[in-house]
């Protein structure tokens, strides 16, 4: 049939053979990239469960047909456009999680506490970002439920001191498949109205709206407003919760590690889905204080520090109740990372070998024996934070090359240290994991 | 940003907009789609047990998914979760009875699940843009 014949008889068609045709294309590069080696398996698992969505999209397009109503075709069009759209950034995630930039000594680590954090199986991807900024992808992915994809910025791939990042990045996945954002949601809902409610006044006079506070539930335009006041706060406590995650796991060094990334900030004006940064500093300090942590010294909130964007009276107000709500409720989260935390240990547990883990360090040996990842992260920030008392490199005059060098020794004594933390936990009951 | 309503239903909205079409031209069709979708929507909307309720309760972004598909293709003015919530279980006692439907009632049933449809889908969007939102994306105040 030739194009114009299937334009005159039914529009969506053409759409169909479209979409059929990138469909396709894209199964092709999937089959290319499963040519290619990649050195854990999470990896090569997600190509092949990507290839069959997409058979299914090819399976869903092929049900219709030339009778079909062409908005129902097209509606079909959406839908795979919506997913070739979706999967690519993952697959260019992919791709890169086989780059020999990535420290694979890294791996192990972080699967090991993805499993006891969600309890269930689970999929790791780890790969480089050309985007500074770790992030995880979060809601990916009903197709995929069990895997985690997190990236690392690429200039930070073999920096270990920034493991404890990965442990935020885990938070959003307890946050969104584990229950933790279904148990805490009617809570901040009923927060968002109350703040409402008591902002009444200047609620009225910046929307110029006069209307009873108590039909803020049920009247659709007054939803719409505060529903985006809802949206925001439910994505500024989330990242907290992850925050708060990453303390528990990792202690002071998640601390620093969040310094070192971002204060005083990343350059952009504030996202208004985040905490403002000096806030964000506020409730970590907090969550670490009540975790235990006595000793923060290499954390300054002081260091943080953002220009707030320029909004309309509006919008301004919608923020301000999402930041009000979420620093009325950012306390509660502690309790959530307590149910939630899975099997995960906090840092406390592995805090009493962190002095041996920096003594050996010091000297320049790996550790025989590493049981605590944060224990061994947070042993190596001691280091880094108090590199000019590290006496080693003598022989370098220049202070800076000098520091350079120090540097460059505690990360790869960390990664050798990783190692035998994956040899004695391979020993312990994880032999075949990877 | 996604609401939780699942990929699930979508699909399922789809497909019976697809079987409803079929019907409509007086093709064989498959019934089953109905009560599939039916059940699947009762369950999301919770508008069987507890009507209003679950409309308060539930997520206010699904509710708001159901909102602005009901203004989409009704005629009628919606002011209240109330309306919101006797639209959607309106739609539901039609799927129920999908066998004693007219066609009109079929083709608004089709237009609700076409409707529905594209706007889950819009709610799934890519991931990294979604993280890199700009305010714009993220203030939407309408006013």
């Amino acid at each position: 049939m030739t194009g114009r014949t299937l334009l005159t008889t039914n529009y969506g068609l053409l759409d169909r053979e479209f979409c059929i045709q990138k469909i396709n294309e894209l199964i092709g590069v999937i089959n290319r990239l499963l040519d290619g080696d990649y050195p854990h398996v999470d990896s090569r698992s997600a190509l092949e469960q990507i290839v069959k969505v997409f058979e299914e999209d090819l399976a869903l397009l092929d049900s219709v047909d030339a009778a079909d109503d062409p908005n129902v075709i097209l509606e079909y069009c959406r839908r795979a456009n919506i997913n070739i759209v979706k999967f690519h950034p993952f697959l260019g995630m992919l791709i890169r999680s086989s780059n020999l930039r990535n420290a694979f000594e890294i791996y192990f680590p972080l699967k090991v506490i993805s499993l006891d954090v969600i309890e269930s199986e689970v999929c790791v991807v780890l790969s480089s970002e050309w985007l500074f900024s770790p992030y995880t992808y979060p809601t990916a992915l009903q197709e995929l439920p069990e895997f985690i994809f997190i990236g690392v910025p690429a200039s930070e791939c073999q920096n270990p001191l920034i493991i404890p990042l990965a442990g935020h990045e885990l938070g959003h996945v307890v946050w969104r498949r584990r229950g933790a954002q279904q148990a805490f949601e009617t809570t901040i809902r009923a927060e968002v109205i109350s703040k409402y409610q008591k902002s009444w006044d200047r609620f009225k006079k910046t929307f110029g709206i006069d209307t009873d506070p108590n039909r803020l539930d049920s009247d659709l335009f007054l939803r719409r407003i505060w529903l985006q006041s809802y949206r925001l706060a439910l994505r500024q406590l989330e990242e907290v919760f992850c925050d708060y995650i990453g303390i528990f796991l990792f202690g002071s060094a998640f601390l620093y590690s969040f310094r070192y990334l971002v204060a005083p900030s990343l350059g952009q004006y504030r996202l208004v889905n985040y905490p403002s940064l000096p806030s964000r500093a506020r409730y970590m300090e907090h969550a670490a204080q009540s975790f235990g942590l006595r000793d923060i010294d290499g954390f300054d909130i002081r260091s943080f520090s953002e220009k707030e964007p320029a909004l309309s009276p509006n919008d301004r107000f919608i923020l301000e109740m999402a930041d009000a709500v979420t620093e009325a409720l950012s306390p509660e989260l502690l309790n959530l990372v307590n149910r939630f935390h899975g099997k995960a240990d906090s840092f406390a547990l592995g805090s009493t070998d962190e002095q041996r883990i920096r003594d050996s360090l010091r000297m320049l040996v790996p550790p025989c024996q590493v049981r605590s990842v944060s224990a061994l992260v947070n042993a190596a920030w001691q280091i880094r934070l108090s590199l000019s008392d590290w006496d080693i490199q003598r022989g370098t005059s220049d202070e800076r090359l000098r520091a350079q060098e120090k540097r460059r020794i505690l990360r790869d004594l960390t990664l050798k240290s990783f190692e035998i933390f994956e040899f004695n936990k391979r020993l312990e009951k994880h032999a075949t994991q990877c | 940003m996604t609401s939780a309503l699942p990929d699930s239903l979508a699909l399922l909205s789809l497909q019976l907009a697809l079987q409803i079409d079929r019907r409509l031209q007086r093709r064989p069709f498959d019934r089953t789609v109905f009560s599939k979708f039916g059940r699947e929507l009762s369950q999301v909307s919770g508008i069987k047990t507890a009507p209003r309720a679950a409309f308060l309760t539930s997520d206010p972004m699904a509710a708001e998914v159901f909102s602005e598909v009901i203004e989409e293709i009704s005629n009628t003015t919606l002011t209240t979760i109330d309306d919101v919530a006797a639209h959607t279980g309106s739609i539901v006692e039609n799927i129920e009875r999908a066998d004693s439907l007219s066609d009109d009632e079929l083709s608004k049933l089709k237009a609700f699940c076409l409707a529905f449809h594209k706007s889950m889908m819009a709610q799934q969007l890519p991931v990294p843009y979604d993280r890199e939102n700009s305010l714009d994306n993220e203030l939407r105040f309408i006013g």
